[in-house]
């Protein structure tokens, strides 16, 4: 078979449906894996105890209803096929689907994720070129060293810090949560947004300062190519060389690292959600930790793998479109 | 500052003024005899830290050790065998590398109880893949290298080979992933121990700050509670990986020489 772009394309299609089944075997196997009754996982460990001593005919007949009393293999299938269907199990915390729980939470993570990364995106972007183009100017200097420091410090330190000076000293911005009660129309919107400062500028240094030092580098290595050697003995500009030679390039592994940022805005923000009180996924997670909510937690990882999964999905499709050297099959990966 | 580091951390019953678990007066404010404070047990936050900084490098260090051993030899066994065990062991790769590892270890660590051995393990299973991976790529480059070949034809066992070929022209590139891995390491056990994951019988920086979040000692301004774990956090971690990138750039001059 001759190798183009489109293998390559369908090579990575068939990983990511690998990927979503091993996350779901893990799923399976860990609530089978840990001591004690499954059942115990399904129904919490109260009721299941509360159950066991007063109703033991109620538990048999859960048992049933979640297909524990039937071999592993149909169990495997069952669970499997009941994933694809859209039930993804019920919380016993919250009285509630997990699936319905987890797509509101994912809003409000899309929605604190989305100008940050974007913000960020545009930040890194233009100082990387500029420090990249520019070497060892003092620009370069002194934000190479920023960046190194900002990258290191763990997002929720930064957020404690942020939170402290300018929510605490100077009351400037709200403590946490999304949104203050009794708001309406375009109002709503305002305070919303009146909220998400302070959890995306947090967000905004860590991943800035990342984009940054990776597009620096990218810069580099692409001035130092043959073709942009040539292009500037031509006689080009030093903008035209960058411009049209060299940005073109570089900007390329950036494409993928942002469309991964996307999918990592579950991971990325959790920590941050958690100290701001974000309703989103990264509390979500929090919250069925301190619940001991295991099918919440299983859900929460499931999407969490196959939003990463469909982001790269995106960045392979999108590079693809660009990048002839992918459309042709020329580019190896090893 | 790396040996210092572990020098504090190897002889932190020695130097710590007080035992970290005993308790005195709580919310002292930092003075000559608790040269931190206190937090509101009334526990030497010096002190503290110092036991904290003992668990946290070695989750670091163990882990980073695990994570280098497993991901470099099955790395080296996939770039030298080629064929299907490749085939296999990349797709492991990919697949490690697309599950988001935070949420993973979360979940292992829940399901598995908190425990020192446990948070190890699951660090263990979501980070071996980048050590991997770049030692499969450098391991099919070396593979070609003429001393490889040489001793191919002398007739050289498979293991001697990457034992005494291959690996020892890795030296500088396991060295500077190695690195690398304890300060993610580092950074992921504080993050866990900061969900309240952490294991419940020792001290670390992770879960002093989140003692201090949810005590009250960030609301209060109790700064000497939460201000030390978050630069002993920030800077151990910046030590490590900018040692580790300086490694990786040897490698890289190594590597341009070749």
């Amino acid at each position: 078979m001759k190798k183009t772009g489109k293998t390559f394309l369908a090579k990575q299609l068939l990983l990511s449906l690998v990927t979503i089944f091993f996350v779901m075997t893990l799923n399976f196997v860990l609530i089978r894996a840990m001591p004690g009754d499954p059942l115990e996982r399904h129904l919490g460990t109260e009721d299941y105890y509360y159950l066991e001593r007063h109703h033991p005919e109620d538990l048999e007949e859960y048992r049933t209803k979640f297909g524990l009393d039937e071999s592993v293999a149909i169990q495997y299938v069952r669970y499997v096929s009941n994933i694809m269907q859209g039930d993804w199990g019920y919380s016993y915390h919250y009285s509630a689907d997990v699936l319905d729980i987890i797509l509101f939470h994912v809003k409000w993570s899309v929605l604190m994720m989305l100008p940050a990364v974007l913000i960020s995106a545009v930040l890194g972007i233009v100082g990387g070129t500029v420090a990249g183009w520019n070497e060892s100017s003092w620009f370069d200097r002194i934000t190479n060293i920023l960046a190194k420091f900002i990258y290191v410090i763990p997002t929720y330190c930064s957020a404690m810090v942020l939170l402290l000076i300018f929510s605490y000293y100077n009351n400037w911005f709200p403590i946490g949560g999304g949104i203050s009660g009794s708001t309406t129309g375009v109002s709503r919107y305002f305070d919303i947004a009146y909220h998400m400062v302070l959890p995306t500028v947090a967000l905004c240094l860590g991943k800035t300062s990342y984009n940054h030092l990776i597009m620096k580098h990218c810069i580099l290595e692409e001035a130092n190519q043959d073709y942009a050697i040539v292009a500037s003995s031509r006689g080009l500009s030093r903008n035209k060389v960058l411009f049209r030679h060299v940005l073109p390039n570089s900007i390329l592994p950036m494409i993928v690292n942002i469309a991964q940022q996307f999918g990592g805005v579950i991971s990325g923000a959790m920590m941050v959600e958690i100290i701001f009180n974000w309703q989103g996924m990264g509390s979500l997670i929090y919250q069925s930790i301190l619940n001991l909510d295991y099918p919440l937690l299983q859900g929460c990882l499931l999407v969490t793998t196959i939003m990463v999964i469909i982001s790269n999905i995106v960045a392979d499709v999108v590079c693809y479109l660009i990048d002839p050297r992918i459309r042709d099959g020329v580019l190896d990966e090893n | 500052m790396l040996v210092l580091l572990c020098l504090i951390a190897i002889v932190a019953p020695i130097i710590s003024p007080f035992d970290p678990w005993e308790m005195y007066m709580p919310y002292v404010k930092p003075n000559a005899v608790h040269w931190l404070g206190t937090n509101d047990l009334g526990q030497d936050i010096f002190s503290e830290l110092i036991h904290s900084c003992r668990i946290s490098l070695f989750i670091g260090i163990v882990s980073a050790v695990v994570i280098t051993v497993v991901g470099s030899g099955l790395g080296m066994i996939a770039g030298y065998y080629g064929g299907i065990v490749d085939r296999i062991i990349s797709v492991l790769i990919n697949i490690g590398m697309t599950i988001p590892s935070l949420p993973l270890t979360i979940v292992m660590v829940a399901f598995f109880k908190p425990s020192l051995w446990n948070i190890i393990l699951a660090i263990c299973v979501t980070e071996w893949t980048t050590t991997a991976r770049m030692v499969r790529s450098r391991t099919l480059q070396l593979k070609k290298a003429c001393h490889v070949t040489h001793a191919t034809l002398m007739g050289a066992s498979d293991f001697y080979i990457m034992y005494r070929h291959i690996l020892p022209n890795m030296g500088s590139l396991i060295f500077a992933k190695g690195s690398l891995a304890i300060a993610s390491a580092m950074l992921t056990e504080a993050s866990l121990s900061y969900l309240g994951l952490g294991s419940p019988l020792y001290k670390s920086w992770g879960m002093m700050l989140r003692d201090a979040f949810n005590a009250g000692g960030v609301l209060n301004n109790y700064w000497w509670w939460y201000v030390p774990p978050i630069l002993c956090i920030s800077i151990s971690v910046f030590i490590l990986s900018s040692f580790g990138h300086c490694l990786g750039e040897r490698t890289q001059n190594e590597r341009s020489v070749n």
